[in-house]
């Protein structure tokens, strides 16, 4: 064992340019002390588990990258994996790069002349599991307009999308977030995410049959089930068309876009 | 929001109570053990998160923290977490310390993680001393039903 982890620190301290030092944590688990912080200047954990076959004197052919369950309990401060989802994005980041998880522990058997490389894709894969963190709801619900509009202005180029539309001149109040003309008239669309914008785009759209204009009014929700349902009575009254998610719109936007270019 | 260092200290010290109890028992989960509360300021101004996790291979290695919620805007803010000696700091090239990362105005305005200062501290060496430093220094009350303190508690004569 002390063999071992001598020869292991000598040959790792030469491919490291001597940036690392070893420190014990148990007997036959060492932690490996590199230059690799979090953002809150924590060092990652990384550990080297030599104890399997310690009865063999040889030096072995892999070594055992583990770190004993940090890098999800770090995640844990902000982040729970606790939907079957959440637990597909886990698993495939880890196959991505070659490692597996049991237990929480994040391991890594990685080839002795290669350990360096190993080491280094090791700290990269942990640190894209930290930032799993940045799938937040909160975060990923803002970004709610921006992927609308990446979708409507990458896919629906053909329909001349404008945005920031006002129907009613005089009533910069009344904005439509995107104007299609499939057909020479006009389809308005609004992104709705909360209550608030539910009930502009109802107050929108009453407004724009109040003086006549000619158009459609498509809404696009974030979820659907978010809107109190009060709110969502109102706007499908008032509006000719909801998709009740992202993900709805971005499967059918065109099919009901080119019915009304039909007509 | 722009954040001061005495609204930070404020809403680390002003007295606070739990609004929802934390587990009667640690959970093991993917090798930590873990326990959740939440707490609110007594004037019900703040409202805040607490997550206490240790590791299970290494008892040592421990996390207590406290995130602030706030009201106007969506996510939560990292204040403060007591930790275990789990290895070293960018700030303090050791090889286990014991030590607490702070949130400063300067790492919350500027969009870094919050609680990216660390002060080294000698203070509690475990998990459950880390809890009754962390409870008394971000003053949290009625804990005593739910952490009662080790005899002969190692912080009464500080207070």
């Amino acid at each position: 064992m002390t063999e071992n982890i001598q020869h292991i620190n000598t040959l790792l301290s030469e491919q490291f340019n001597n940036r690392l030092d070893f420190r014990e944590k148990r007997p036959g688990i060492f932690q490996l002390f590199l230059p690799f912080y979090h953002e809150d200047g924590d060092m990652v954990e990384v550990y080297l588990d030599l104890r399997n076959g310690t009865e063999n004197k040889s030096i072995p052919s892999r070594v055992r990258i583990n770190d004993f369950g940090m890098s999800l309990m770090r995640l844990s401060y902000s982040y729970e994996i606790d939907t079957p989802n959440k637990e597909k994005i886990l698993h495939r980041i880890l196959s991505e790069n070659g490692l597996f998880e049991q237990e929480g522990h994040i391991m890594y058997d990685a080839p002795i002349d290669a350990l360096y490389p190993a080491l280094m894709q090791y700290c990269q894969t942990v640190a894209k599991i930290s930032n799993m963190r940045q799938f937040k709801r909160e975060i990923i619900e803002s970004l709610f307009y921006e992927m609308l509009d990446d979708f409507v202005m990458s896919n629906l180029g053909d329909y001349n999308p404008e945005k920031s539309v006002t129907p009613i001149p005089e009533r910069d109040d009344l904005e439509v977030d995107y104007l299609f003309t499939p057909n020479g008239h006009p389809v308005y669309l609004f992104g709705v995410k909360d209550t608030a914008k539910a009930r502009l785009a109802t107050i929108s759209c009453l407004e724009f049959l109040r003086v006549d204009l000619r158009f459609k009014s498509y809404i696009v929700h974030e979820d659907f089930e978010k809107v109190t349902r009060k709110d969502r009575s109102r706007l499908t009254s008032a509006c000719d068309k909801q998709f009740p998610s992202l993900d709805d719109f971005t499967k059918n936007a065109r099919k009901f876009l080119d019915r009304e270019a039909q007509y | 929001m722009e954040y001061t260092d005495s609204f930070i200290e404020e809403l680390l010290t002003c007295p606070k109570k739990i609004t929802k109890a934390p587990a009667r028992e640690m959970k093991l989960d993917r090798g930590h053990w873990k326990n959740n509360f939440e707490v609110e300021s007594e004037n019900g101004e703040f409202k805040f998160s607490v997550f206490i996790r240790y590791n299970d291979t290494f008892n040592e290695n421990f996390s207590i923290g406290l995130d602030y919620n706030p009201r106007e805007e969506p996510g939560t803010i990292a204040l403060i977490r007591s930790n275990g000696p789990h290895g070293s700091t960018k700030q303090w090239d050791h090889h286990g310390r014991t030590h607490t990362h702070v949130a400063s105005a300067e790492t919350v305005n500027n969009g870094l993680k919050p609680e990216s200062n660390i002060e080294i501290t000698d203070r509690y060496t475990s998990w459950n001393e880390a809890l009754q430093f962390f409870v008394k220094r971000v003053n949290i009350q009625g804990t005593q039903v739910y952490f009662p303190p080790p005899q002969g508690n190692l912080f009464e004569e500080t207070e």
